[in-house]
């Protein structure tokens, strides 16, 4: 096992850091002066300044002295500060990444607690004996629900719960009136928790059906019924530990879409988590953030795929010794 | 389910006893097929529908979208001259569902085939050619991969600056390397096929057997994977939209429109229910028609 | 065994019927099979593929998924009908009195598990043993059926197994409580043809050292002939001829059978030209009137085509189902 992870980690290094050329190559792309840009925009028309400023920032340097300069600050967790608000980036992605965070821990736990255990359910009714009809509705269900886009839910949601009713507050992580504390958070994620997650849901509840469908017919499970295994043995013993392992796989997925997905839904949630920081800086062509934020994002994802390999080779015995 | 008689099964004599039974006939009408696939054809029925008229926009007798009245803002639907009210600008909001459908489809209908194109054709050259042309495509890949989602498509927007073609050429860019490596998978599965090798034996030059032999095969897996992720990108052209990033104003559009129906969310709700619904729908529709695309092409997929 | 026992029916199948209903009509896989196996005995059963010879068996032991069914017939082992036991009761036979092995030797051993684990849980589910016990249990089974190391070979995953290798695991498993019968459905088609002389010994060791009855199905008639006691032909879902191996194989009855050793190359024989037999197999998602071998059959006479026959006795103890007889 150790040397699988060792092998990993020693190809995640070179990627690293192609990654993090393409970043800086995207970041030293703007046409024109930035610091220029930055001064006209605030009104100040000083070249002298201009060249203070990049000499000071190291903007005159050669490209690859700077790659070097930006790589060096960056490991230590340097960024830069932000354009726009003057703050250090690193400080702004880690607060987004924390907001963020709540909705998306929130999110995977429903995909796993609803997504993975109806599409069980689903598979079981298709295998047994039931009515057509209950078949038929949970293998449909999940396409409908993964077919809306995460936005139109939110605004539905909205209107529904947030305006017409007023059951749930229509944005922001917490409200005056309610106080803060937890019962507030909890009733400001509900509905953005909800509209994340649906897609991601519907497409894991379908999958684990599916997965689970397969599983069911393989001769391995015959031969546990013929040994006289019981039912739930058979079920959650023998099946579920091989429906998992596709399953792991596509639960790494998921920070790819949420990630995506808090891009949309935190701007109309108004979440300051990472997605809307993303987007703002964006807009407003804010540089720094941009590449500290993509740096960061990216650097946690192939961690986070890491740890899916490992953890489908500690599940999946014929990765292990293959 | 039939009932256990087993009389019925052994037979019983007589020449007019025919044999054996004839088998059910099947409905071969084009009624029979409708009902058959009844999510499918009412999907496509409304499909072409939005088409036609997003295609149409130009010729339809309706107001000018782009023109507000801010005299008349927030008018209420059913009122004159204003079949769904008006926006907080004053424009008509039906005329804007109209061109903003235009744009909307239009643009994630273009991003898609743009995707397709660029991930098949990189697919070939790193699946056929091979060697050294597959390593640097593959390492491109992988670092096109290392960015989640479309985190890369909005730094490219970062440079860029938002517009219309910024976006859809950062979400396309995004896009590619996966669907690059997915192509490659499979035209190394066609490429090892004997009549790969038999053309290569005829002495026919590479890029011939490429566009001639090898992408034929791939096709029907190509049409199935673009109707099947015609989806994500009109999705993500609104939602691009909605966020600013994309069209920009007054052109009309669903996602923006969504933002702005945002905006003025507690004095005409209504605003937002438009666009709201009609993505909705829409994103529904290229889903059914997707899965039934991918459920025709490919047969050996058992229908679960 | 006094002869009294041995004339008393380990199994007794009485007009079984198997149906699936599927969209497209439905399937009479098995259709009227009724046939006994004594303790000790090797019955081989043999027929084309989708006679109906593997859906019989699992209908044994009522292992048949949806949209199948069995319909019709009752199977009485130990004086109780399997048919009619509810789940427990169905459960204490299967892999103790009756164990079944398959055709896809590692395909039938779950991947993600070591072998041992498999064993010994086949062991436990049955035997109320400390699951220590249950490993000596196990490593003791796994020497028996000739694997080496045992040991260590019981920590592997099947994917570590060759295909002899996992069959032998597989019977070893299917042994670990003594069964009473031993339903082997096609247990050497997916082996190496030394392989397969192999594990065919080892099922006649184990048939004559636990005195363990075992119903061999294959459609390798050859096998049928070296190691079999009785041999039942089915055809259509039906069975259509049996006797004792001997017997049927010098004196086939019926068409078929004639037809299925007349179609078997003769290594001595160098002018024999292969006699394939003619056209297919009966469909049988409709209801069939006649005989079912009948377009097939070069011996058909007018009834044939009319009255299906019944299963009757020719002579003592060979049975025949056909209109000549």
């Amino acid at each position: 096992m150790t040397p699988y992870i060792v092998r990993r980690l020693l190809f995640l290094l070179p990627l690293l850091l192609a990654v993090s050329v393409v970043v800086f190559a995207l970041g030293k792309t703007l046409p024109g002066d930035p610091v220029a840009a930055f001064l006209n925009a605030a009104g100040v028309n000083n070249p002298t300044l201009v060249a203070e400023i990049r000499a000071k920032y190291g903007l005159d340097d050669s490209l690859p002295v700077q790659y070097w300069t930006w790589l060096k600050l960056a490991v230590q967790g340097d960024f830069g500060d932000s354009i726009r608000k003057g703050e250090p980036v690193t400080a702004l992605v880690l607060r987004g990444m924390r907001n963020t965070g709540s909705v998306a821990a929130a999110s995977v736990i429903l995909v796993i607690a609803v997504g993975w255990t109806m599409g069980v359910v689903a598979a079981l009714v298709h295998n047994r004996r039931w009515p057509q009809v209950f078949s038929r509705f949970l293998a449909l269900f999940p396409v409908l629900m993964l077919s809306v886009p995460g936005f139109s839910i939110a605004v539905l949601m909205i209107l529904l719960f947030g305006v017409l009713l007023g059951w749930l507050p229509t944005g922001g992580v917490s409200s005056a009136r309610d106080g803060g504390g937890f019962a507030d958070l909890a009733k400001h994620m509900i509905m953005p928790t909800i509209a994340l997650a649906l897609a991601s849901v519907g497409a894991n509840w379908r999958l684990a059906r599916n997965i689970m469908i397969e599983v069911l017919h393989e001769d391995y499970i015959r031969t546990a019924y013929a040994k006289g295994l019981p039912l739930w043995r058979v079920l959650f013993v023998h099946a579920l530990r091989n429906a998992i392992i596709p399953l792991i796989t596509s639960a790494g997925l998921l920070f790819g879409s949420l990630l995506t997905g808090s891009f949309i839904l935190e701007f109309i949630f108004n979440w300051p988590g990472i997605g809307r920081l993303m987007v703002e800086s964006t807009l407003f062509r804010d540089i720094p953030v941009v590449m500290g934020g993509t740096m960061v994002l990216a650097a946690l994802y192939l961690l986070i795929n890491l740890a899916v390999d490992v953890l489908y080779a500690a599940v999946d015995p014929r990765v292990r010794y293959g | 389910m039939a009932d256990a008689d087993l009389s019925q099964t052994v037979t019983l004599g007589g020449p007019s006893v025919p044999r054996p039974l004839a088998g059910r006939s099947r409905r071969g009408s084009a009624a029979g097929f409708l009902k058959e696939h009844l999510a499918l054809s009412l999907a496509t029925g409304v499909f072409m529908l939005t088409v036609v008229i997003a295609v149409l926009a130009p010729w339809l007798p309706i107001d000018d979208p782009i023109r507000g009245d801010i005299l008349n803002r927030f008018l209420s639907p059913g009122s004159e001259g204003h079949i769904l009210g008006t926006d907080s600008l004053g424009r008509d909001i039906f005329a804007r569902l109209i061109w903003g459908g235009r744009t909307s489809i239009l643009v994630g209908v273009a991003a898609n085939l743009g995707v397709t194109v660029l991930s098949v054709f990189f697919g070939l050259l790193a699946g056929y050619l091979g060697g050294r042309v597959d390593g640097v495509i593959m390492r491109l890949v992988d670092v096109g991969l290392a960015f989640p989602g479309l985190l890369l498509a909005l730094a490219i927007l970062a440079i860029l600056g938002p517009s219309i073609v910024n976006m859809a050429i950062a979400v396309v860019l995004s896009s590619v390397p996966l669907n690059v490596r997915f192509f490659r998978g499979e035209v190394l599965r066609v490429r090892s096929a004997k009549f790969v090798e038999a053309a290569r034996i005829l002495g026919y030059g590479k890029w011939r057997i490429m566009f001639r032999e090898v992408l034929p095969n791939v096709m029907p897996l190509i049409i199935t994977v673009t109707a099947l992720h015609a989806t994500s990108f009109f999705v993500f052209t609104a939602g691009f939209s909605l966020l600013g990033l994309g069209v920009r104003p007054p052109e009309p559009d669903w996602g923006s429109m969504i933002a702005e129906g945002l905006a003025a969310i507690y004095q005409a709700p209504a605003v937002l229910l438009g666009p709201t619904v009609l993505i909705s729908v829409v994103a529904i529709c290229f889903n059914v028609i997707g899965d039934e695309v991918q459920v025709i092409l490919s047969p050996t997929e058992s229908q679960l | 065994m006094t002869d009294a026992a041995r004339y008393e029916p380990l199994l007794s199948v009485r007009d079984l019927r198997t149906y699936f209903f599927t969209r497209s009509g439905v399937v009479r896989a098995v259709n009227g099979v009724s046939f006994d196996v004594f303790p000790g005995e090797v019955v081989g059963m043999v027929g084309e593929s989708g006679c109906g010879k593997t859906v019989t068996a699992l209908s044994v032991l009522d292992l048949i998924d949806p949209p199948g069914q069995v319909v019709g017939g009752e199977v009485v082992f130990n004086g109780r009908d399997l048919l009619k036991l509810g789940g427990r009761d169905l459960r204490r036979i299967r892999g103790n009195d009756i164990a079944m092995i398959f055709q896809n030797p590692v395909g039938a051993l779950n991947p993600v598990f070591s072998v041992g684990r498999q064993l010994s849980e086949a062991i436990l589910a049955h035997q109320d043993v400390s699951k220590q016990q249950a490993r000596e249990q196990a490593i003791q089974l796994i020497e028996r059926v000739g694997i080496p190391d045992p040991v260590r070979r019981l920590r592997q995953h099947p994917h570590q197994f060759s295909g002899g290798m996992a069959q032998r695991v597989v019977i070893a498993m299917a042994l670990a409580n003594q069964p009473k019968l031993l339903i082997a459905d096609e247990p050497t088609t997916a082996l190496d043809v030394t392989i397969q002389a192999q594990i065919l010994d080892l099922l006649r060791e184990l048939n004559q050292e636990y005195g363990m009855a075992v119903i061999h199905i294959t459609h390798n008639m050859a096998l049928v002939a070296e190691s079999c006691d009785r041999t039942i032909v089915m055809y259509g879902g039906k069975i259509s001829e049996s006797g004792r191996t001997e017997t049927v194989f010098e004196r086939p009855l019926h068409p078929y059978t004639q037809a299925l050793l007349e179609s078997v190359p003769n290594l001595e024989d160098d002018e024999q030209d292969l006699v394939p037999l003619e056209g297919f197999p009966p469909d049988i998602t409709e209801e069939w009137v006649g005989c079912e071998f009948e377009p097939r059959c070069a011996q058909r006479i007018d009834r044939c085509a009319l009255e299906n026959p019944a299963l009757r006795d020719a002579e003592p103890g060979h049975a025949v189902r056909c209109h000549l007889y």
